[in-house]
């Protein structure tokens, strides 16, 4: 079974699954939504008229402190529970601590750093509710430029003795942050966590002036690279240490259960990917036609965050650093060991160890290239992995060029291709369809096929055809045998061209 | 034949184009509750197929559809038309997924019977197609799934779900063959 078969299976079986039907109470609610419009008009008219999101988050914070100072009054009608229950810390750079007593109370509000000072402010929380205290905390942060388009990540760390109390505040928090963020149309990222109370991790914050939240990130992007230093990711913001923990988390060595992430750090703030590749293969004096895999990865070194950019040509190895704020290049590096990551065969240079010589992943892209009519210029990413199929090695090659995805599967002792299938995604059909007089007959669309497969009528074998219309376009589909492979096309039937083809051993 | 015109059949049912699907969009920015049920109708199997691979769970996915929705209509405004509407909408789908995740961190997922009660409830299902669906839950990580789901039902090229899932292109791709490799050797 080839990968195009089993995609197909995948699509048919999940389209044999009836979704629910949840209109009607999706509808209700939309309807509510309204209302609810309708009567908070205070607050949502107010937003709609300005354009600016720094004046609407006064208006919430307005709000959120009106709240407050309505609850401080109440105050003395009820039994205060003074034990700390919970501590929450916000972190962005300003890092607030948050002690909160059973009944999610605060008992206290400490700034951990001077941008905390200047965040808190001369605001009293105690005895309000934590809502309320996040709310406003995350409105100032807004307000004072902590929270930008260009360091737009929060992390919210909880820690109570009850694993499971910690884990349902995290998301109650979590959510109350994200929706704030949305409902503000801030594109936010954050970050949270449950904290494993660790004395010497306690310590090491205490001496950097950090929360114990910062500090269990910082040691989690350790563990996915000990390369890192405490003390020079302590200096970091969160938005850059997000940076950092989501290019652990994207190489797969580790994934991080420990720290949740909603919504993604900006890089806003950096040259961007693109101009850092662009620098560094300026300096290699090739454009990215030649190279035929490449990486781009946040780091942190000596100091500064740097793009990591790896790339490969033949058998050489490029990686470069690219001062991510100025687009220096940092340091680079060519190296004639690296081989690209999808060989999964033996090491590099020649190793005859083996018994049955394969051809090499180079003269199987050629193979699939030449049969496509395309150089390696024309196509956009080549995939080509050794497998074994039906008890023989092939590789599988893969390459889009424009639209069009190819696969091929070819042969890896003798480069015959096996297989192919190319397969025009988001074909734009022709319009006008409806008139059914502008079609090709079915024998041209026959001959249309029977050409492109180089097969003579007379040796075909169970041929079907068939004129489909169901998509809002006419196409013919045809599918028949000949000299032990099956052949599948796709034809519009207004003009035609050749949408899909697909080749597969008959077996 | 059979698989090509089944094939088909199921682009027409989660593919109405970025163009009506933007349109739809427009008419819910003014609160048209009536583009809120056409963008549901021609939307919903490929919203309920991505939360279902994500949260493996046909509760936590029927509520993820339903908050889909709800969330789309308060928020349509912030949809910036740039012909890839399916693309925003699966993003929010994914958030809200990810919430779910989170909400249910402490219970473990449903027990197998479950979900075989649940996929023999699936009528219009076949015994291959519950094959399918149950390898595919039982046999792929969480990303590998979801890449599948992305490319194979809701016809994503690789470059937009690396960009959707914020994964390297390579990673997508690896994971997409390993996928397959790993659920060949069931199938």
């Amino acid at each position: 079974m080839n990968n195009r078969e089993i995609k197909q299976k995948i699509q048919v079986a999940f389209s044999h699954v009836t979704p629910p039907d949840v209109l009607n109470s999706v509808l209700s609610d939309c309807q509510e939504q309204i209302v609810r419009e309708e009567k908070g008009k205070v607050f949502i008219m107010s937003e709609k008229r300005t354009s600016s999101r720094l004046v609407k988050w006064t208006v919430g914070v307005a709000a959120a402190l009106a709240i407050f100072a309505g609850g401080g009054l109440g105050l003395h009608s009820y039994q205060i529970n003074h034990t700390v229950d919970s501590i929450v810390s916000l972190d962005v750079n300003p890092s607030i601590e948050i002690r909160i007593n059973q009944k999610e109370e605060v008992l206290d509000v400490t700034a951990k750093n001077d941008d905390a000072r200047v965040i808190l402010g001369d605001m009293d929380f105690r005895g309000s509710s934590l809502d309320v205290t996040v709310n406003a905390l995350i409105g100032s942060m807004l307000r004072n430029g902590y929270l930008t388009e260009i360091a737009n990540s929060i992390l919210v760390s909880v820690d109570n003795d009850d694993p499971a109390k910690s884990a349902e505040l995290q998301q109650k928090l979590t959510d109350e942050i994200n929706q704030l963020l949305l409902t503000n149309m801030f594109d936010g990222s954050v970050l949270s966590q449950t904290i494993d109370e660790n004395a010497e991790l306690q310590q090491l914050a205490d001496a950097y002036g950090i929360t114990l939240g910062k500090a269990q990130l910082i040691q989690e992007i350790m563990n996915q690279d000990p390369r890192y230093l405490f003390e020079d990711l302590a200096a970091l913001s969160i938005n850059d240490l997000n940076l950092l923990h989501r290019t652990g988390v994207s190489t797969e060595t580790t994934t991080s259960d420990l720290i949740e992430t909603v919504g993604d750090a900006s890089d806003k703030a950096y040259i961007g990917e693109d101009k850092a590749k662009a620098a560094a293969l300026a300096h290699a004096g090739l454009s990215e036609a030649d190279v035929s895999w490449m990486k781009t990865e946040f780091d942190f070194e000596d100091g500064v965050m740097v793009y990591e950019i790896e790339f490969w040509v033949d058998s050489y190895e490029y990686s470069y650093d690219i001062n991510a704020t100025t687009g220096d290049i940092v340091s680079y590096e060519k190296d004639r060991e690296g081989k690209a990551p999808s060989q999964n065969t033996a090491n590099s240079g020649n190793t005859n160890s083996s018994s049955t010589s394969y051809i090499t992943e180079a003269e199987a892209k050629a193979a699939a290239l030449a049969h496509a009519g395309l150089s390696e210029s024309d196509v956009t990413f080549v995939f080509v992995e050794l497998d074994y199929d039906d008890g023989r090695a092939e590789y599988e090659v893969e390459f889009w060029a424009g639209n069009t995805e190819y696969d091929y599967e070819i042969d890896a002792t003798n480069g015959t291709i096996l297989s192919y299938d190319h397969d025009a995604e988001y074909y734009a059909p022709s319009q006008n369809t409806a008139n059914s007089g502008s079609l090709i007959s079915s024998e041209e669309a026959k001959s249309i096929a029977l050409a492109h497969a180089g097969v003579s009528v007379a040796d075909v074998r169970e041929f079907e055809c068939e004129l489909d219309k169901d998509d809002g376009y006419s196409l013919y589909e045809i599918e028949f045998k000949s000299g032990g492979y099956e052949y599948s096309y796709e034809i519009d039937a207004t003009n035609g061209t050749i949408i899909k083809q697909e080749k597969d051993r008959d077996d | 034949m059979l698989t090509i015109y089944l094939t088909s059949v199921i682009e027409s049912n989660t593919g109405s184009s970025p163009e009506a699907l933007e349109l739809y969009l427009a008419k819910i920015v003014e609160k048209d509750t009536q583009a809120l049920a056409d963008l549901y109708r021609s939307t919903n199997a490929a919203v309920y197929a991505f939360a279902l691979s994500i949260l493996k769970n046909p509760h936590d996915a029927e509520d993820a559809l339903h908050d889909c929705y709800v969330q789309i209509f308060a928020n349509a405004a912030s949809y910036h038309a740039a012909g890839k509407p399916m693309a925003w909408i699966m993003t929010i789908t994914r958030n809200l997924c990810m919430q779910k995740f989170r909400e249910r961190r402490k219970s473990s997922d449903i027990p197998q019977e479950d979900w075989d009660r649940y996929l023999d409830a699936q009528e219009d299902a076949s015994q291959e197609d519950r094959l399918v669906l149950r390898e595919c839950l039982q046999q792929l990580t969480d990303d590998e799934r979801q890449i599948v789901t992305l490319h194979a039902v809701n016809g994503f090229k690789h470059r937009e779900i690396a960009e959707l899932l914020q994964l390297p292109l390579p990673t997508v791709l690896s994971k997409y063959h390993r996928a397959l490799k790993k659920l060949k050797k069931f199938l």
